[in-house]
Formats: C-alpha cells, structure tokens, sequence
C-alpha cells in the first residue's frame, strides 16, 4: 500500500504540476486587478456563468425525466436506451 | 402500458434530433461532391471514399489507430494501480483522492493544455518532448488519466479485501494475486475504459496541432483542415462516417460491458 500511495500522489503531482507551473508563472496581484477591472472580461464571465447554469438545469431536468421513465421498459429496452446513451460520450467529439 | 413510458419521448427526440440526424448528414454530405465554391453538391458519388484509401490518407489513418493504441495502453497502466490503490481505502478517503483527481479537469480543455505545454518546455524535458509524436501521447495521458481511473476505481471496489487476502493465504504472489485474481475479475471494465479513451483519442485535433506543433498528421488535423481551410466537406464527412463506422464496431465487440458500467 505505501508504494501505491507514492504512486498516486506522483500522479496528483502529474495532473496539478501544469496548473501550478500556470500560477506560479503567470499571476500577481496586478494582473487579477487587471481582470477585475476589464468589463469585457466581466460580461464574459457572466455569459459563461448563464450558460453553464442553463446547461446544467436543462440536462439535469432532462436526465431525470428519461431516468424516472427506464424502469417502466423491459430489460432489453434498457439496454437499447442505456447504450444509445453513450454514443455521444464516446463518439469523437469532432464528429459532431 | 404504463404511462411513465412516455417519458422517454423528450430522450428520443434528443438522440434522434441532436445524435441521429446530425450524423445522416454527414453521410448524404459523403457522397457528395465538392463544388468550386467549397459547397456541397449532394449526390451519390464514391470519390471522396476512394481518396480516403490513397495511400497517403491511410497512413494518416494508421498513424492516429497508433497513437490512439500507444496512449490507450499508457493510460490504463497508469490508472490501474492508482484504481486499486482508490478501491481498498475507506469512502471518505477515496473522496478526498478522487476529488484530487478531478479539481484539475474543471480548468477549461485549452488553458489546460497550454499549462501541459509549459511544463513540456521546462528545461528537464527541452525540445525533445515538444512537436513530438511522444509530446502528443504524454499530453494524451495527462488528459484521459481521470476519466481512466473512475471506471477502474467502482469496478475494483468490487473486488473484496477478503478475496485478495484469501489469494494471498493461500500462497499467491502478488504477481499472481493482480494476474489471476484482479485481472479476470476486472477484465470487461478494463474493455469498457479501454475503449473509453482510445475512441474519443482518435478524433482528438487540439492536441496533435498545439502539442505536435502541426507537424504530425492525424486524422483529427485532418478533418478540421478539410472542414475549415480546405473546404472539402465531403472528403472531411467520408472520413467522420469512417471512423463513427469503426467506433461502432468497436463498441459492438466491447459496448455491452461499457452499459453494464456506466
């Protein structure tokens, strides 16, 4: 178990490392006081801020809707419903 | 019947408005033909296919089913032992590493990937990792890693402790214990994740063209050229329609086990 546990934060360093190297490079103080101060990047947020709630209300709604229906089919539909499901997730996202 | 049935109807129209429809398109642009403009001449023509397989195109082909399999195999390596290291710890345990895990995949696609390229430009790595195929496979790893590790993690949770400490007991190495106990058991959710990152690595453009510097072609780069400057549609369709037909067959083989999964 020790050595898995090295193993894993040597994979947490691998993934958080690139993020790290970003801040430690790129950020001041001045910097954020610039982005606070920018009303361009002040609507933008607030564009990505709607966007997202929107996404995530409209897909959850949605989701839960189909998910309450499943029960109600046979096995064998669900299977159907359940794998047509992935294609998305797992089609390239070029694709689409 | 029971009425909660119809409940279904808004999922159908999705998957037939927003997954179905876009991709009969893609296939009635296929068959069609390039005018001068760049537009579509609808029709049924075979020339787009017939380019896909000069030898030029199929080594693009071949070369992104290589990275896709090199990055693939990576991926699952790495994300193996940390899954089991996840799966004998207690919940809250595991939350605390799985949220680690994750944090780092909520910073946007692109930012992210820029923040991988400066840490490829870092003096220990110099110039031999950047606009290099093994550059675009180490950012691959570094970007799939997650989603490797999750499905693995809920399908060796399953494995009990007392199984493996039976394998042990009994006088199996630990060699044994992950090749004749871990492995069989888990063999349809490493399918599941196999397929989980190769299939989408195959479309992947962003990484080949920042990371590789544009230098190796993949099929990715490929599409977004005939779609964007080239202006070949149908050339770019023929192409998708190929590699959604080889995804489904993958899926066909190795799909039951991701459902089973998910």
């Amino acid at each position: 178990m020790k050595i898995l546990r090295t193993y894993m934060w040597g994979l947490l360093l691998f993934l958080w490392a690139p993020l790290l190297v970003v801040l430690i490079k790129g950020s001041s103080l001045s910097a954020f006081e610039k982005l606070l101060g920018n009303t361009e990047v002040m609507v933008s947020f607030r564009n990505s801020l709607v966007l997202g709630l929107a996404t995530a209300l409209i897909a959850t709604v949605l989701g839960l809707i189909t998910a309450f229906a499943l029960p109600a089919f046979p096995e064998r539909a669900r299977g159907w419903i359940t794998g047509s499901l992935l294609l998305p997730l797992v089609l390239p996202e070029i694709a689409f | 019947m029971d009425r909660r049935r119809l409940l279904i109807i808004p999922y159908i129209l999705w998957l037939f408005g927003l997954v179905a429809a876009p991709f009969l398109l893609i296939v009635m642009a296929s068959f069609g033909h390039r005018d001068e403009n760049g537009g579509i001449q609808y029709g049924l023509h075979w020339e787009s296919y017939a380019t896909l397989f000069d030898p030029l195109y199929l080594e693009v082909f071949g070369r992104t089913l290589l990275m896709a399999t090199i990055h693939s195999v990576l991926t699952l390596a790495a994300a193996y032992p940390a899954a089991f290291f996840l799966s004998r710890l207690d919940r809250t345990k595991a939350a605390f590493y799985l949220t680690m895990l994750l944090v780092p995949f909520w910073t946007n696609y692109l930012i992210r990937l820029l923040a991988f390229m400066d840490v490829l430009r870092l003096h220990p790595f110099g110039l031999e990792w950047t606009f290099t195929f093994r550059g675009i496979v180490a950012a691959l790893l570094y970007n799939y890693l997650p989603f490797a590790v999750l499905p693995l993690y809920s399908a060796l949770e399953k494995v009990p402790t007392s199984l493996i400490e039976a394998a042990q007991d009994l006088g199996a190495s630990k060699r044994q214990v992950l090749f004749q106990v871990l492995w069989p058991m888990t063999r349809k959710p490493v399918t599941a994740t196999f397929l989980l990152v190769f299939i989408p690595a195959l479309g992947e453009f962003l990484i080949p063209e920042l990371v590789g510097g544009g230098q190796n072609f993949f099929l990715g780069t490929f599409l977004q050229q005939q779609f964007l400057t080239t202006r070949n549609w149908p050339l770019g369709s023929a192409a998708i329609a190929l590699l959604i037909l080889l995804a489904s067959i993958m899926l066909m083989f190795g799909g039951k086990a991701l459902a089973e999964d998910a």
